[in-house]
């Protein structure tokens, strides 16, 4: 995905074509104060926006989705799920997409607050880890007292049976490093069944921890059932072999003959709490660090924590201010914290600035600056935080339209190099999810008795297939309308059994496995998104497909063409399929021509897809045993004999272009499309050659929508 | 003797688990309430508004004739026979949010605690504050939390809410289909859906990571990381404009609200049952069950005295599946004169009330600190989305209040507020303020007064 310069010059050319209300253009000055090596010089390029009449959009804070991509980022935890953020409120959705620049949800509620506090506590301990650890499992031992039982407790905890007096378990460890070491491991035991002998000798008996031979732990048994609890001790042990020692102190009277008792046992764990030299593992970032002094931690801490930062709330270098965070992790230090957790507590401190929750607007200028343009940028491709190299861009008074040839600073190549990034996978993950509204895949449960095959996972294969059509039309910078008809599905074994596609033979031990191929329908039929299971699945109801559902999802949100609200006394449709034909309830309906000034556009749509049921399976008839049809007529006469009629009917119409456009629009700008909008969707849906992801999004960032003040 | 792993059972297990528990096992009834109050020689009021999506059936949700109600309660709510005499029928009233929108839905929710007037397809979301937030703020710093949100649905998007099968259209807003409780104009409190989130809210540790240690050195450190993190947030504060700088400025105040409240643990000790439930409901049956058990606690802990709980959102589609059906509510409400689909609804109203009968029972069935019970000082007022199911309409609403709020409540009757069903319902929570001693004639910018027909 490498657009040409020549693109990027047209781009500019097109969407400053004329004066956008909010934020007009400065007429140019002309081309004598720019450098020959600027994009071509006679193109109208902006210097500044206007604030004349620019007004702003309220503060808002980041999405859940972003906050949860941002922090995992940050902190270089897994962006799919690796912070979870399930316990936040949910933000509230508006025009369609997820917008929190809306006056109900910019504010921070106490629920909000509650969850986000424990989120970011977790998140940040979880980020900063040492990595120094011996664990062995006792499972593997051999040649020390006692046979291996089946354990309870499952695969987690071994349980050893011993003889009385036949002695005590010994575990042997090699540790790498000098320091102070936490040794220990879960414990508890089971002395046989319970009764009153029994109890009478636990209630003199004792366990204890040797290490090296040496006490260093006791406690009483019980006879009572117990979870392994961790007996552990910190000590200052040098690296080499050591030894952990179980062993029981018997005070009891005379002990019944060949009685048995178990440890029930975790693995030996030995952490590094403390060293001369510790490694740790700091928001993804491996170093070694000196923990003498405070000030030595902080040293070796202080370049990431800075990045941290820096990108939380995308600020200019030169305004990162450590103090607060650095002050925290010296006292955490000095209170005896181990140092990743003093540095988790310093991360704390910096993720719970308000500057990460919230996207600020700029109020001293029309046209966003740099640091402001970056945040906006990875907010918007990435829905995340802006890294390092953007910020460097930034604070270099780069990111501006206008540019040397090879300068990495410019806007075109900041957006190319963020739209090759994995993190652009935000469009599948937050945009197209939200464009094709998948949501109801989360939200409708099915009746097992019509679908008993469908489990979450059959929901979670529909959504992935959604995500391999998408980034593949991504990375390949195909046209975006080919979602909507290419022929190529995704298909893995539960998709296999839905859609009927037979798995290849020599693919099938990788299908068994989870794996995926791609496949073609023969009939042709089924072709584009609109045909996936995730739309069809999620455009029914729990028990009966919904052609209503189906058709105002692809006139709203494929040829933006919403039907009118529906009237008061509109009814509902809700044809029990094993009674009636759907499709003569809703001719029927059709027949009152109130209902009909809707429907005539509405019923079309949904009714060639009929084939599918609500899952998104093929089905030749209703339940009712009637056949199903798939012709259905548009008022202008055309008639649909297939769902590939349909979707060649789609893919042809010139709302689609434009409809695409307006969408990306909406969830890029936050707001719905004002008139004076339109001329940029038009130039984003580019009626010259097909608009892909990539060439949307770089007319988009070179307007003035994107470069000034957000506009209400 | 020898051992038997494979005799012992999960449940013999859990049971020596609980036992090894270190918690104050006490009889029922003798934890609650907070212990740490129970000098206290008067019982605060105490308010649960218990949100009903889609409405009810009328001629099975409230008696037939007005006056004193004798005889059977109306079939759905046969689970609340024992109490019959504690509870109270207002009808007549009307909630004016929808101002004139053809969907009530989009409204009546959102409007249904504030009496304001709601428009979904204005640019930005309004409202006012609720009659709940009034009592909170009242009542401020009297307990740890001024009030729960909670909810046994979550909030959806708006293509979730735009169901065109019901009728249900596109708008602008969504904020006034999931939020009852509200701080003010545009600042909705959202609901929490997570038992478990409750929970750890009122009874867990704030700083609970990592092992014992590290809890006590967070717990020790909070008071260095906030200063830190307001000091930051000050800074931030002084590079906005005016209207980023008040929305910061509300983020610092609830986070100061939120530190006051974490500052100090529960002083209650909870019954091992509540100790050790896990608060990870399967099924709505045992959410809804979670989410009353909660409110009990909360309520005999004296963690707060005002909880918002919403079975659904606004055209809840929910399926009920254990009820025998698998029909969404909304698409039944509108059953058009379907037989069976009538009965289904009857059917899920039903089971809703059984569900809130086992709240009454167990506010009931909890002391409070003058030798009542939870259920004297009280009142549960049962808020419907809207009047009749099927029609949708937002005038002749009935509400259905529960529990004598510690006399200052008629109860047993049926009492009507208009001829026409068209009071503002602002009226009934100006007087049900008066109920609670805390009149505010100012509250809501609808109606004309308080309506006080109801008090003793």
């Amino acid at each position: 995905m490498t657009p040409s310069r020549t693109r990027w010059a047209a781009v500019l050319a097109a969407v400053w074509m004329g004066p956008v209300a909010g934020c007009d253009p400065v007429a140019p000055s002309g081309p004598s104060d720019r450098d020959d090596t600027a994009v071509d010089s006679d193109l109208p390029v902006p210097s500044a926006c206007s604030v004349e009449n620019a007004g702003t959009l309220p503060l808002g804070r980041r999405t859940n989705r972003a906050l949860a991509r941002g922090l995992a980022d940050l902190l270089g935890a897994d962006r799919d799920g690796g912070v979870d953020v399930s316990a936040l409120p949910a933000a509230d959705v508006a025009t369609g997409y997820t917008n929190t620049r809306l006056d109900a949800v910019g504010g921070v509620s106490e629920a909000f607050l509650l969850a986000w506090r424990p989120t970011i506590a977790r998140a940040a301990y979880a980020s900063a880890t040492s990595d120094v650890s011996v664990s062995v499992s006792l499972s593997s031992l051999v040649g020390t007292a006692g046979s291996e039982v089946p354990s309870p407790w499952g695969s987690q905890h071994t349980m050893r049976a011993l003889q009385w007096g036949e002695g005590s378990l010994v575990v042997p460890f090699t540790l790498p490093m000098d320091g102070t070491w936490d040794v220990g491991l879960p414990v508890s035991w089971w002395l046989g069944w319970e009764d009153e002998t029994l109890n009478a000798i636990t209630a003199r008996s004792t366990a204890r921890l040797l290490l090296d031979g040496v006490q260093v732990d006791s406690w009483p048994v019980s006879a009572a059932f117990d979870t392994p609890k961790r007996r552990a001790v910190k000590v200052d042990l040098a690296a080499g072999p050591h030894t952990l020692e179980l062993q029981p102190l018997w005070t009891g009277v005379g002990l019944p003959e060949g009685l048995t008792y178990a440890w029930i046992l975790g693995n030996v764990e030995a952490h590094l709490e403390d060293a001369p030299t510790v490694p740790l593992s700091i928001a993804g970032t491996s170093v070694s660090c000196a923990t003498g002094t405070s000030d030595d931690l902080v040293a070796c801490a202080e370049p990431v924590l800075f990045d941290v930062a820096r990108r939380a709330g995308s600020l200019p270098s030169s305004e990162v201010d450590l103090s607060g965070p650095l002050t925290v992790l010296r006292a955490a230090r000095d209170a005896g914290a181990p140092p990743e957790e003093a540095i988790a507590l310093a991360l704390e401190t910096i993720l719970l600035s308000p500057r990460l929750l919230f996207l600020p607007t700029p109020s001293d200028d029309g046209a966003l600056p740099p640091h402001a343009m970056a945040e906006r940028l990875a907010d918007t491709l990435w829905r995340s935080v802006p890294d390092v190299a953007l910020l460097d861009c930034a604070d270099a008074d780069g990111l501006g339209v206008d540019g040397a040839e090879d300068d990495p600073c410019t806007l075109g190549a900041q957006v190319r190099r963020m739209l090759d990034d994995p993190r652009s996978d935000a469009l599948y993950e937050d945009f197209v999810h939200q464009w094709l509204t998948l949501e109801g895949l989360d939200h409708t449960e099915r009746d097992p008795a019509l679908y008993p095959f469908i489990q979450d996972a059959a929901f979670d294969s529909m959504r992935e297939e959604i995500r391999r059509i998408v980034l593949g039309t991504l990375a390949e910078d195909a046209p975006v309308r080919d979602l909507l008809d290419s022929p190529t599905h995704w298909v893995d074994a539960h998709l296999a059994t839905l859609y009927g596609a037979p798995i290849p033979a020599d693919q099938a031990d990788a299908v068994a496995d989870g794996g995926w191929f791609s496949w073609e329908d023969p009939t042709g039929a089924r072709r584009g998104v609109l045909t996936s299971a995730a739309f069809l699945a999620a455009h029914s109801q729990s028990d009966r497909t919904s052609p209503v559902k189906r058709g105002v999802a692809i006139l709203s949100k494929i040829l933006c063409s919403p039907p009118g609200p529906p009237s008061p006394d509109a009814g509902v449709f809700s044809p029990d399929e094993r009674e009636e034909n759907p499709q003569d309830v809703l001719a029927q309906h059709r027949s009152d021509p109130s209902c009909n000034a809707c429907h005539k556009d509405i019923d079309p749509m949904g009714l060639p897809l009929e084939r599918y049921d609500a899952v998104g399976g093929e089905r030749t008839r209703y339940a009712n045993g009637d056949t199903i049809g798939h012709e259905a007529t548009l008022p202008d006469g055309t008639v649909f004999h297939s769902p590939s009629d349909l979707i060649d009917a789609i893919v042809t119409d010139p709302r689609t272009d434009t409809c695409l456009a307006q969408q990306l629009f909406t969830w890029m700008q936050g707001r719905a499309p004002t008139p004076e909008d339109e001329p940029l969707i038009e130039a984003m849906a580019s009626p010259d050659h097909p608009a892909t992801f990539a060439s949307m999004i770089e007319t988009w960032v070179a307007s003035p929508q994107a470069r000034c003040l957000y506009r209400p | 003797m020898s051992i038997h792993p494979s005799r012992w059972s999960r449940r013999a297990i859990l049971r020596g688990l609980g036992a090894s528990l270190a918690l104050p096992v006490m009889a029922p009834g003798v934890w609650a309430p907070g212990a740490a109050r129970a000098a206290t020689a008067t019982s605060p009021k105490r308010l649960i508004v218990w949100f009903m999506p889609n409405g009810f059936v009328q001629d099975v949700f409230r008696p037939s004739s007005l006056g004193v109600v004798d005889g059977a309660l109306p079939s759905t709510l046969t689970a609340l026979a024992p109490w019959s005499d504690r509870l109270t029928w207002v009808s007549g009233f009307e909630n004016l949010a929808p101002n004139g929108h053809s969907d009530p839905h989009r409204c009546a929710l959102g409007g249904v605690l504030t009496g304001h007037l709601l428009d979904p397809n204005a640019a930005a979301v309004a409202n006012g504050i609720s009659f709940d937030q009034v009592l909170a703020q009242a009542w401020k710093g009297q307990t740890r939390f001024g009030s729960l949100e909670l909810s046994s649905e979550a909030e959806a998007a708006c293509s979730l809410l735009a169901d065109p099968d019901g009728g249900v259209g596109i708008e602008a807003l969504c904020a006034y289909t999931s939020h009852l409780s509200w701080d003010g104009p545009g600042r909705p409190r959202p609901a929490t859906v997570d038992p478990q989130a409750v929970f750890d809210r009122l009874f867990g540790a704030a700083d609970a990571v990592g092992d014992a240690e590290a809890t006590a050195r967070r717990v020790a450190l909070r008071g260095s990381l906030l200063d830190s993190v307001m000091a930051d947030a000050t800074r931030f504060h002084a590079t906005l404009g005016q209207h980023d700088a008040q929305r910061v400025e509300q983020f610092l105040d609830t986070m100061r609200d939120v530190e006051r409240s974490l500052a100090s643990r529960s002083e209650c000790s909870l019954a091992p049952e509540d100790a050790t439930e896990a608060w990870t409901p399967t099924d709505i049956q045992q959410h809804v069950d979670q989410m009353h058990r909660l409110m009990t606690l909360a309520l005999s802990c004296d963690e707060t005295r005002v909880i918002t709980y919403r079975l659904g959102r606004a055209a809840s589609n929910r399926p009920y599946p254990h009820l025998g059906f698998h029909d969404a509510h909304h698409l039944v409400s509108h059953h058009q004169g379907s037989v069976t689909k009538l009965t289904r609804l009857k059917a899920i109203e039903r089971w809703a009330m059984d569900q809130l009968a086992n709240l009454v029972s167990s506010l009931e069935a909890t002391p409070n600190a003058t030798g009542g019970t939870l259920l004297d000082d009280t009142l549960i007022l049962v808020a419907p989305e809207l009047a009749e199911s099927a029609s949708h309409l937002v005038h002749d609403l009935t509400f259905l209040l529960i529990g004598d709020l510690q006399g200052t409540l008629r109860t047993g009757v049926h009492l009507s507020a208009s001829s026409d069903g068209r009071r503002p319902h602002s009226e009934l929570l100006r007087g049900l303020l008066h109920a609670f001693g805390e009149p505010d004639d100012t509250f809501a910018p609808t109606g004309d007064g308080a309506y006080t027909d109801m008090l003793a």
